[in-house]
């Protein structure tokens, strides 16, 4: 068997991209040395583009770990069938916390230095550090002096460009908060910050800050009366609701959760015994329907404490105050991934991101 | 004249590898592979045998395992299914696999490409860039210079 892996080889090159894409990227950079064909195969749009389309079915959530008492924290990734690893953000060369996470990319603060913000990918370790926004009144939201929303739109198949969004309400110094929803936009292509200002009335819970889905080119937050999702469509800056169907009806003690579905949006509704799957099939009409029902009779103790991360066809990540679960869809299996012992850390799912391994580029 | 076939379900197709062994098999098994559906179609006589002309009989031999399996998968649950899948996968020899791999991409069997395709690159995942150019017989076309290059530019994907 002569040359199996080179140009005219044994493998026609789409087999050769086939198995190149099912890589870890570890390995995909250490195979660019492999030889000058397979370092032009793997530099290519088109890896890059069949790269990312294979990451949708990697199952795997970013948590960040907070000590309380000594201030610092660390980032694991819990991966379902690889299991838990570290994800350093020493390359950052900063103190940082995560504050939002979107096609494997992240979108993180600097705790010393407020107003300051990196995007970065912590597989490939490549980073920007984006140009520092200088209206004022990002140092006086409400409530607590950061932007209440954050928000990455990044393309998986047009990886050149990206925004950021920072939302939040202003506060005018000594007086009391307003209705004042400032939003800035960072676009990537132009390298600038644009600002917008609306009147708002929702709130938002940690969870609800969290989960931000980005789909059809908009970005979307659950508020925290459940009753609507909040849309910010980056094309004409403009913010927009989309009110939740009366059959997903909000009983008593039901919470509910937005999460993404294979580039749809899903709401997922937990209540003491169950957890329900919503998923919006058309955009367009606005039509939901309900995909699954997992009875939380397994984890009973666990339910009322039990935060949905993300989710793809085969599980379904939870979080609780000290643990990772994966519950398996099509065995309805519940593992353990993770536990913390230590009683001084932030609970788990106060930071726990869905992720995905993916490749992007920031030059 | 239009032929009026009753059932297509217990259609037989005869199968004719590259050293001209022949397989007969249902249909619906070797209909998973998209290039034999587009031949059916453009075929008058499916009685005569339908050639697969670089795949051996051995190797086709394997190909229609895998399709007999895949096409009575009601039978099955997902998760014995992926048990199979894994177990056909892991009695391959290397060559077998290679030539597996290239008729699956030949014949157009999704599955059956995903199943091989994954399984090489968790084979190859773990190796060094020397190991991959041993493994799959490539010649090193970089300078010493071009190389250490391209290791720096991402140094910690070739930290263990």
């Amino acid at each position: 068997m002569n040359s199996i892996g080179s140009r005219n080889g044994f493998f026609p090159d789409e087999v050769i991209l086939q198995i190149l894409s099912r890589l870890p990227i570890k390995s995909v950079f250490r195979f660019r040395a492999v030889c000058k064909y397979w370092y032009q195969l793997l530099s290519e749009r088109y890896f890059v583009h069949l790269y990312n389309e294979m990451s949708v079915r990697s199952s795997m959530i970013l948590v960040e770990i907070t000590e309380i008492s000594e201030s610092k924290s660390s980032l694991i990734c819990v991966d379902y069938s690889k299991g838990v690893s570290e994800f350093p953000l020493n390359f950052l060369k900063d103190r940082v916390k995560v504050r939002a996470s979107c096609n494997g990319l992240l979108c993180c603060s600097s705790i010393p230095d407020k107003g300051v913000f990196y995007l970065c990918n912590p597989v490939t370790r490549e980073y920007k550090l984006l140009p520092k926004c200088r209206e004022r009144p990002v140092t006086s939201f409400y409530p607590d002096g950061e932007a209440t929303l954050v928000g990455i739109a990044c393309d998986l198949y047009d990886t050149r460009k990206f925004s950021v969004v920072l939302a939040g309400y202003h506060r005018p110094f000594g007086y009391s908060p307003t209705k004042t929803f400032i939003c800035m936009v960072y676009n990537s292509e132009i390298n600038q910050w644009r600002k917008f200002v609306t009147l708002q009335e929702e709130h938002f819970t940690q969870m609800n800050r969290n989960q931000v889905v980005f789909v059809n080119g908009m970005l979307h937050w659950l508020t925290v009366s459940y009753s609507c999702i909040i849309v910010l469509d980056l094309e004409t800056d403009v913010w927009r609701k989309i009110y939740l169907p009366d059959e997903m009806s909000y009983g008593k003690g039901n919470r509910m959760y937005l999460l993404e579905s294979y580039g749809c949006l899903s709401v997922v509704q937990i209540s003491d015994a169950s957890m329900d799957v919503w998923v919006m099939e058309d955009y367009e009409k606005q039509l939901w329907r309900r995909v699954d029902r997992v009875s939380l009779r397994c984890i009973r103790g666990l339910a009322p404490g039990v935060f949905p991360i993300s989710q793809t066809g085969d599980c379904v990540f939870l979080a609780t105050h000290k643990q990772v679960l994966v519950y398996n869809r099509s065995t309805a299996v519940w593992k353990e991934m993770y536990s913390v012992k230590s009683n001084s850390t932030l609970p788990l799912w106060f930071s726990a991101y869905a992720f995905r391994s993916t490749i992007y580029s920031f030059h | 004249m239009a032929s009026t076939s009753t059932s297509t379900l217990s259609r037989k197709l005869i199968l004719k590898s590259s050293d001209g062994e022949k397989f007969e098999v249902d249909e619906n098994v070797a209909m998973q592979s998209q290039t034999i559906k587009h031949m059916i179609e453009d075929l008058d006589d499916i009685n005569s045998p339908i050639p697969v002309s670089i795949v051996t009989g051995t190797i086709l031999s394997k190909v229609i395992e895998y399709c007999k399996k895949h096409a009575t998968e009601d039978s099955d649950s997902d998760e014995q299914l992926k048990q199979w899948d894994k177990e056909y996968a892991n009695n391959m020899d290397l060559n077998t696999l290679y030539y597996l791999l290239l008729a699956a991409n030949y014949m157009e069997i999704k599955g059956l490409l995903e199943l091989i395709t994954q399984c090489v690159a968790d084979m190859i995942k773990g190796k060094s860039p020397e190991e991959i150019r041993a493994h799959f017989n490539i010649k090193n076309d970089f300078t010493p210079q071009e190389e250490a290059n391209i290791r720096n530019e991402n140094p910690w994907a070739f930290e263990n």
